[in-house]
């Protein structure tokens, strides 16, 4: 009740309250024992039952009552002597879910519970459930376990989904910060409307409706993330399909690289060449952006690998012409259709109004940097990063996924313009994270300098070709993270924070082919068998 | 005479039932104190009545009837109370009835269960007389309000009735649409966030300044640098910097400030943060509705009163303030005799002429109340509207327009009453603002959307304030009657509770109930 002033209690209030909290604990121990002696005695009858409902009215999360009631009531049903009908039993059952639900609205045992009952007991009205739920809903139009109650009845029920549609509308006017709903709509509209063209989720007329709907409010509260995500789940997924991009061979190894634009496992993708075996992640991961294969014979003049993907294939043909080399010209943003495309451009525009009434608001800022990246990355580079820059400021607890998104993006830049002659450098880009780094596997001389990658050398476990690797002026203090790179023969460590060369050295154990050092800008050092001999330059 | 067994000595004697002279009633009485509350008319409330159809009919009649020569003799020391009190307030009564389609009622009998609707509407066509006589069959079924209000859902009368409980005796109904009309087209105002978010009248970029200005607009603190700046400036001027367009300026300044050209910045932002702070809690609107009518609020303190021993008379007229040497009172003479007391509360017509100064400045107002056959926005929930009919050239002040509809327990099915108020400066002739609504509102056939009024009751009524009464002994308050110019209770309310600290001070202000612990809490 509203207006009610919370009073001090006195101490014989405080006194009576602890004494009725021991009286309900006692009685709850009590209950919960009575049941463990009934359970061992296989007493599994309607007395265990009414034992097992008083304990759960007063406290209705406890699961193992609700599995144990579930197995009494399987036998009941099951025993013919008993005679139960299984929709008195039900019914019997829905009051019970109902009575613990007003003790606790969310818990996810009363609710799980009635929908197994639901599912057990045949014959039950379901109506009734249905309206039910829009009543609880109207309680607390935010409680998604009762959300997915109701996607539950509705889908035993048959319901179209034309009414849930308009429903899920109704809450959204009533109260858009509402995930549930927006969620609901999005799992509705492609039954209702799928796309026959299969490039939005819904079809063009409706897709429009729903921009139009969630950006006014988008407008009306850029703050509330709900509608938010669903734009982001109406524009779809914008980032570039699963694809190959790479293959090589190693002649020295005979090994067979083969490497993905993401993480790809074996379960989704299949790799096929009928001269190398045993297909594995250079991490050994189930999953990871670059696999390998065992070559028995490596004098052949040309290698095929068949790649099936999700969506196609691809029929990769390496020759000794070309070296037994492959590349896909890198692209790390969706294709998009010239239609997606001026949606995404009047998304973009709406969020750039919203931006200039409050420059910093998150969710238009983010927003309008996926879409920027999808209408034109390159273009639009140096909105990008501005955005980004306002997002840290704007966002302190996210800074570091902004800083790692900036990485990404700049890691991308530069992988789009690196030269074709096996070199590959990330250098000045004070990265902290290194992304893509599967695009490194075939270049032999890699320039990772100036960044700040300590945290971030386990990724260079892609750099599978590396000779020369520079990590000069990198805030390094240890290298005990360094992949063991088998051809590294030489590396640069300039400019960090290590302790003592004993350590480096040490860290270095193991890189069987390294030679050559560079610890300092004026010196040189190098390992003959482990053997450190430095030189002043 | 003396026959009734009234005792004679109180500590608050309490002439008139308006709503402060209730509150005051009700608020010394729980706090222990002998009161008598008496009112001359049979009915509660003076200026602040409910009445069903007869009974407005009735207080027509009595303003009529001449006014009975009181003959007696003046006592040394004795002030009369003013007689007439309505007759000299209230003045330029109207009403007037037309023909119109309405709705056929299934049984007009009064003992009818009729719930009405089973089978649909039946529409009717009747003639102005055969409509006279229909709502005097129905007379029961109006609660017809001289001074209608509302309370704002977080506002103090809320907070009182609830601390008091004197809510316990009252039941309420949430407003359903704030509505503005300009330039004769009516439109609902979004005021909270599901509504901006659902309208279609203003762009979305709109929705962001209106949603903004609305954030902004609760952000200003009271006494601050910027509220004192805000003095300097009107509201209208103030939202015209805002970067919103003129539809948008009008929502906040006629509907959510419920403000006019003339209203300072500081005010306005005041009054829209009481409007913005009790929307969300009950429906889209911040406003609830006291069912069967605003006097109900009232009795409800006088129940309070009754139930911690306050004694009760309607129908009892008191005839004179008994004043002694020091110039203090001792109490009112009722049916031949003193009854003392140590305060008196009085309403402000009834104050003694020698001590009202009605040459200075005075608020007056002017009502309407329509019984009509359709809702003024069919486009709206249904249920009660509040709707603003501002003049944009400042020709005549705002004009509030409050409809209620069966809901409310205001009018039987199928019928809506319809109440305007407005400040009565501007026009030349009475009425000639509300003319002009009407003209725009309503409808005098029955084509087309807009409903055609059936019945209408205009009066003007004259302000007596607490403030034009001086010079009163000092135990003697007078409290005001119903101001026209807020739509809530807060002045009223404002006024008892100062009374009261005047004679009691000290003492708590309608307290909690002590038994509520034992109250059971349901709901």
């Amino acid at each position: 009740m509203h207006g009610q002033k919370k009073t001090d209690k006195s101490e014989a209030v405080k006194e009576k309250e602890r004494k009725q909290k021991e009286a309900k604990l006692k009685e709850y121990r009590d209950g919960m024992a009575q049941i463990a002696t009934r359970r061992e005695a296989k007493l599994l009858d309607w007395d265990t039952m009414g034992v097992i409902s008083d304990v759960l009215r007063v406290n209705p999360d406890v699961y193992t009552l609700w599995n144990l009631r579930k197995e009494i009531i399987l036998l009941l049903l099951s025993d013919d002597s008993n005679n139960e009908e299984p929709v008195k039993l039900g019914e019997n059952e829905l009051r019970l879910t109902e009575s613990c639900l007003k003790i606790n609205p969310k818990s996810y045992g009363a609710w799980h519970h009635r929908k197994w009952i639901l599912e057990n007991c045949p014959g039950l009205d379901l109506k009734i459930e249905l309206a039910l739920c829009t009543k609880y809903l109207k309680l607390d139009s935010r409680n998604f376990h009762c959300w997915d109650y109701r996607r539950f009845v509705v889908s035993m029920l048959d319901l179209s989904p034309e009414e849930e549609l308009s429903y899920t509308l109704v809450k959204i006017e009533e109260d858009f910060s509402n995930y549930s709903s927006w969620h609901y709509r999005s799992k509705l509209l492609p039954l209702i409307h799928g796309d026959p063209t299969g490039q939005k989720p819904i079809e063009e007329e409706i897709h429009l409706q729903e921009l139009d709907l969630v950006q006014n409010a988008a407008f009306t509260d850029p703050n509330d993330s709900s509608a938010w995500y669903y734009l982001r789940w109406l524009v779809g997924e914008l980032q570039p399909k699963l694809d190959v991009i790479l293959a090589f061979v190693s002649r020295e190894d005979k090994k067979l690289f083969v490497g993905f634009n993401r993480n790809a496992s074996l379960d989704r993708v299949r790799i096929e060449c009928s001269a190398a075996s045993r297909w594995r992640t250079v991490e050994s991961f189930e999953d990871g952006s670059l696999w390998f294969a065992d070559l028995n014979d490596v004098s052949m003049d040309e290698l095929v690998v068949n790649v099936s993907l999700q969506s196609h294939e691809k029929s990769i043909s390496l020759t000794e012409k070309e070296g037994f080399f492959w590349q896909a010209s890198p692209q790390f943003d969706p294709t998009i259709s010239e239609k997606m495309k001026a949606v995404l451009e009047e998304q973009l525009d709406s969020c750039n109004q919203l931006l200039d009434l409050e420059p910093d608001t998150k969710w238009p800022l983010l927003t309008s940097v996926v879409f920027m990246k999808a209408i034109d990355s390159y273009a639009y580079r140096d909105d990008i990063m501005k955005r980004l820059e306002s997002l840290k400021k704007c966002d302190r607890y996210r800074i570091n996924y902004y800083n790692d998104l900036m990485n990404k993006y700049l890691i991308e830049a530069r992988l789009l313009n690196s030269p074709a002659d096996g070199s590959s450098s990330l250098a000045n880009l004070n990265l902290e994270s290194l992304h893509h780094s599967q695009y490194l596997s075939p270049a032999v001389d890699i320039d990772l300098s100036h960044n700040r990658l300590g945290k971030s050398l386990p990724k260079i476990v892609h750099a599978v070709s590396c000779k020369h690797l520079n990590l000069d002026s990198n805030c390094l203090k240890s290298l005990k993270n360094l992949p063991r790179l088998s051809k590294l023969e030489s590396i640069s460590l300039a400019d960090n924070e290590f302790d003592s060369l004993d350590d480096l050295l040490s860290d270095l154990d193991g890189f069987t082919s390294l030679s050559r050092l560079f610890f300092r800008s004026w010196c040189e050092v190098v390992l003959v068998s482990h053997v450190a001999f430095a030189f002043a330059m | 005479m003396s026959a009734d067994a009234l005792p004679t000595s109180y500590d608050v004697i309490v002439v008139g039932t308006g709503l402060v002279e209730s509150i005051v009633a009700a608020a010394a009485s729980r706090a222990g104190k002998q009161v008598l509350h008496m009112d001359k008319n049979k009915y509660y409330g003076q200026h602040w009545a409910t009445f069903n159809y007869d009974d407005v009919q009735q207080w027509i009649g009595d303003q009529d009837t001449p006014l009975e020569e009181k003959s007696l003799d003046p006592i040394d020391k004795l002030e009369f109370l003013t007689t007439g009190e309505s007759k000299r307030l209230v003045s330029n009564i109207r009403q007037e009835w037309f023909g119109g389609v309405v709705t056929k009622q299934k049984d007009v009998s009064k003992n009818s269960e009729v719930s009405g609707g089973d089978e649909g509407p039946v529409k009717e066509s009747l003639t102005a007389v055969e409509l006279k006589s229909r709502l005097a069959s129905f007379s029961r079924k109006f609660n017809l309000d001289l001074a209608p209000k509302l309370l704002f859902f977080k506002g103090p009368m809320v907070d009182t009735l609830i601390k008091s409980q004197v809510s316990r005796y009252l039941e309420f109904l949430g407003v359903q649409n704030i509505l503005l009309c300009v330039n004769g087209t009516i439109e609902l105002v979004p005021c909270s966030k599901s509504d901006v978010f659902s309208t279609r009248t203003v762009t979305i970029v709109e929705k962001r300044l209106l949603m903004k200005l609305l954030t902004n607009l609760q952000s200003y603190k009271a006494d601050s640098k910027e509220m004192e700046e805000m003095e300097k400036i009107s509201f209208e001027e103030y939202l015209k910097q805002q970067n919103i367009s003129e539809t948008v300026q009008h929502y906040i300044l006629y509907s959510i400030a419920m403000a006019n050209q003339e209203t300072t910045a500081a005010k306005g932002i005041k009054q829209a943060q009481a409007f913005l702070n009790s929307i969300g809690f009950c429906g889209n609107t911040p406003f609830i509705w006291p069912l069967y009518g605003t006097s109900e609020i009232l009795q409800a303190f006088c129940r309070l009163s009754a139930v911690y021993g306050g004694i009760y008379c309607l129908n009892r007229s008191a005839d004179f303030l008994a004043t002694n040497e020091k110039g203090s009172c001792e109490g009112v003479h009722s049916n031949g005799g003193l009854l003392k007391a140590q305060h008196v509360v009085i309403s402000t017509g009834l104050v003694p002429c020698r001590f009202v100064n009605r040459e200075g400045p005075s608020e007056s107002y002017q009502r309407a109340v329509l019984v009509t056959n359709k809702p003024v926005f069919p486009g709206g929930k249904e249920g009660i509207s509040l709707m603003t009919y501002p003049f944009l050239d400042s020709s005549f002040d705002p004009i509030t327009l409050l409809e209620l509809n069966s809901n409310s327990s205001s009018c039987p099915k199928g019928y809506f009453v319809v109440h305007l108020i407005s400040r009565k400066a501007k026009q030349s002739t009475p009425y000639e603002d509300f003319d002009k609504l009407i003209a725009d509102v309503f409808s005098t056939s029955d084509d087309g959307e807009k409903p055609t009024i059936v019945y209408k009751l205009q009066f003007t009524v004259d302000v007596l304030t607490a403030s034009q009464c001086s010079n009163l002994p000092q135990n003697v308050h007078a409290c005001s009657g119903p101001r026209c110019l807020s739509i809530d209770f807060h002045s009223s309310l404002q006024e008892a509770e100062e009374i009261f600290n005047k004679m009691f001070p000290g003492e708590e202000f309608l307290p909690t109930p002590e038994s509520t612990e034992d109250v059971p809490s349901e709901e």
